[in-house]
């Protein structure tokens, strides 16, 4: 007898709804989400400067105004002086930053206010808006942040990108604009028009702004100081699409700026909480990531299986992983040939190392130098058999560069160079002296991950955030400084080990795992992975191009 | 020398953190491995970082579950199609133990994953992500009858496709 399987209205009838709550109860390792979601915030846009569209987190989205504001007024100063009446209004403008000691900039966004300040003798920096206090100390290269809601000092690595390519791009414009040639891009903002005209006792600066893409359009109106050519107020209106954006800044220029954060407002009393890490911390670490990228060439097959068993071919996964030169790639196939049934995993390797051909591999990834291939593939009816599938693989567009290094346990050479988070401002790392346990010979270093916080208004359960996790890595320094053993541990208990297990030595000397374990406590589950490498042999170079795999495959 | 207030705020970070885990529940829900879930993930921040879409949609956490749901369901239809015929393997297990069964949760999303786009996305959004059909009508650009259209056409496909494997025994 068939089952009931009428329904009504929106609800399901059992069987079905049973199958169906079960899958939507289905939910994934929390620690491995959580350290692939760690990874993912360390592979962030490169390139990317453009404001990101997201209204969820209102401090970010106002700071980047506060930047793009910033940068018009800069903007304005160096291309609008070329159109200033007096012949010498760039050399005044330059002496008058010269001279300046300190600039304070005072922005405000709807109800929002933020300052900061920029002493130019030293190259402090600060800010302060509702939520956090920052002091920047670039001669140290230190960033100390005070989180107004926590209550929290941290003294973290000053990240320099966030600081330098500002800095880059405004001296080789000042000395572009000293040549004449001056460039009408900074920061992926096109200068469409510069005006000046004189209201009332100032001059007034008037810039068309639009973004590379042409999505974002921005209009400038600065004031001048009459006497020294600087900015003393402006208001820039951005819209993109229907959003628009004003912002007003007023700029101040002190004879000093702030020595510390807490001269900024920071209780003298608060314990700072110090993630700088030791020399010998980030030699560890370097040690560690030297591998990841700068060793041998190889072809490999990869298998993992939860069963428990490397032989039963029907519940393994199979991967085919090639590094040559700075290129990676990682191939995976759903359905090992029949004729390979019965055979040991070892000779089913041997036969795919041998043939990569012999089977219609999917591409995952291609690493190709600074720039990353993704794929899509798409299912469809054949037509020409009636209930078959048959699927077109192409590339996905604008892969972007932070999915350069891909997080994943399959490519032997960053198996045991995990990133570690070691110089982020959430993680603090340490070596530990006094090991109880962990791999003899190893070196234990210890990182302990900060909450992660969100400013959205999502449920704190769904985003999982307010979580805090320690791992630990046994880095072996005979062995090429690969990581052995690394475990994470959440703040509930729930823990992650990868146990890297038999090793094998290329013929350059350096290590790569055989086999490889990951066990996680909340599922019981274990994953093994086991590596079959063949060194200074990498897939032939047509396995590296793209266009290779774009086609539709039987 | 740095320029403190003339820099690019880290928002990458921030919006990492603040829809990460709920994408990659959603795509764990229907893919149910680590290795393409994370590929939906990232396909899924790679996407919203630059649309415009996203920068439009009045309810972000929809507009990103409705992306995640449509991505992972093409990253199922990819898979090797499951013959119901092996579900018979289970017929000596209890109805219970059999419906919660990896087998069988395979099975019907590869059933869901057949059904057309709208017709899929629509009932992953309703009955994984527990989403209103106004909520779902506006994600999809279609009304609240379409949405209850699809739905109900689902359901019936749904059954007619399931009924072998659902057979009691």
């Amino acid at each position: 007898m068939n089952a009931n399987l009428e329904y009504s209205e929106d609800e399901l009838a059992d069987p079905l709804k049973s199958v169906i709550e079960s899958i939507a109860g289905n939910k994934p390792d929390e620690v491995h989400m959580e350290s692939f979601l760690s990874s993912l915030k360390d592979r962030k846009p490169i390139q990317s400067t453009l404001p990101r569209n997201s209204k969820s987190t209102n401090t970010s989205r106002s700071r980047l105004l506060v930047w793009l504001m910033s940068t018009a007024a800069l903007v304005a100063i160096l291309f609008g002086v070329q159109m200033l009446p007096t012949a010498n209004a760039l050399e005044q403008i330059a002496r008058a930053l010269t001279n300046v000691h300190c600039i304070k900039s005072t922005t405000v966004i709807g109800n929002t206010n933020s300052e900061s300040w920029l002493v130019l003798p030293t190259g402090q920096t600060a800010f302060k808006d509702d939520q956090r206090i920052e002091f920047a100390d670039s001669s140290a290269a230190t960033l100390t942040t005070y989180d107004l809601r926590t209550k929290e000092l941290v003294r973290s690595p000053l990240p320099e990108p966030r600081n330098s390519a500002m800095l880059v791009e405004l001296v080789e414009s000042l000395a572009a604009t000293g040549k004449g040639n001056v460039t009408k891009t900074i920061r992926g903002m096109d200068i469409k028009s510069i005006k000046v005209d004189k209201t009332g006792a100032h001059r007034v600066l008037h810039l068309d702004l639009v973004s590379q893409d042409g999505a974002i359009s921005g209009y400038a109106k600065i004031t001048l100081q009459d006497n020294s050519d600087l900015p003393i107020r402006g208001v820039v209106n951005f819209s993109r699409g229907d959003a628009t954006q004003q912002i007003e800044t007023t700029w101040e220029y002190p004879t000093n700026g702030p020595a510390d954060v807490f001269e900024l407002g920071v209780p003298q009393e608060t314990a700072l909480i110090d993630r700088v890490p030791t020399p010998e911390v980030k030699q560890l670490v370097a040690d560690v990531y030297k591998g990841r990228l700068s060793f041998d060439d190889y072809r490999a097959v990869v298998f993992a299986t939860k069963s428990g068993t490397l032989n039963d071919i029907d519940s393994l996964e199979v991967s085919l992983v090639s590094k040559k030169g700075n290129r990676l790639a990682l191939l995976r196939n759903a359905d090992v040939l029949d004729e390979y049934e019965g055979l040991e995993a070892a000779d089913v390797a041997a036969a795919l190392l041998k043939n990569p051909s012999s089977i219609n591999w999917q591409p995952a990834t291609l690493i190709l130098g600074q720039d990353m291939v993704r794929f899509s593939i798409v299912v469809a009816n054949d037509p020409s058999v009636k209930g078959k599938l048959s699927y077109r693989i192409s590339r996905n567009p604008n892969s972007p560069e932070y999915f350069i290094c891909p997080s994943s346990h399959r490519v032997p050479n960053l198996v045991g160079r995990p990133m570690t988070g070691v110089g982020s401002n959430s993680t603090g790392a340490s070596i530990v002296s006094d090991q109880s346990h962990g791999p003899e010979g190893c070196i234990q270093l210890r990182t302990l991950s900060a909450p992660q916080r969100a400013s959205g208004n999502l449920e704190q359960e769904e985003l999982g955030i307010g979580h805090q996790k320690t791992s630990d890595y046994w880095i072996d320094p005979t062995k090429g400084s690969l990581v052995i053993e690394y475990r994470t541990q959440m703040h509930d208990g729930a823990t992650s080990t990868f146990t890297l297990g038999e090793l094998t030595r290329s013929p350059a000397g350096h290590w790569y795992p055989k086999i490889t374990t990951h066990t996680d406590s909340v599922t019981s589950q274990t994953t093994i992975y086991r590596y079959f490498i063949e060194f200074s042999n990498p897939l032939p170079d047509i396995m590296f191009e793209p266009d290779h795999y774009v086609e539709t495959s039987p | 020398m740095s320029l403190k207030g003339f820099t690019l705020p880290n928002e990458w970070t921030e919006f990492v953190d603040s829809y990460g885990p709920l994408v990659y529940r959603c795509a764990w829900r229907i893919l149910r491995n680590q290795h393409d879930s994370e590929d939906v993930v990232q396909e899924v921040f790679s996407f919203a970082w630059d649309s415009s879409e996203f920068a439009k949609a009045h309810n972000k956490a929809a507009w990103l579950r409705c992306v995640t749901v449509r991505r992972a369901l093409n990253c199922l239809r990819r898979k090797k199609p499951v013959e119901l015929g092996e579900l018979d393997v289970a017929a000596d297990c209890s109805r219970v133990s059999r419906v919660e069964s990896d087998e069988f949760q395979t099975a019907v999303l590869a059933a869901i994953s057949r059904l057309p786009e709208q017709q899929r996305v629509a009932f992953s959004l309703r009955y994984f992500e527990e989403m209103s059909n106004a909520e779902i009508a506006e994600e999809l650009g279609i009304t609240t009858s379409a949405v209850s259209s699809a739905l109900h056409s689902a359901r019936q496909t749904l059954a007619r496709i399931l009924a072998p494997a659902f057979k009691e025994d």
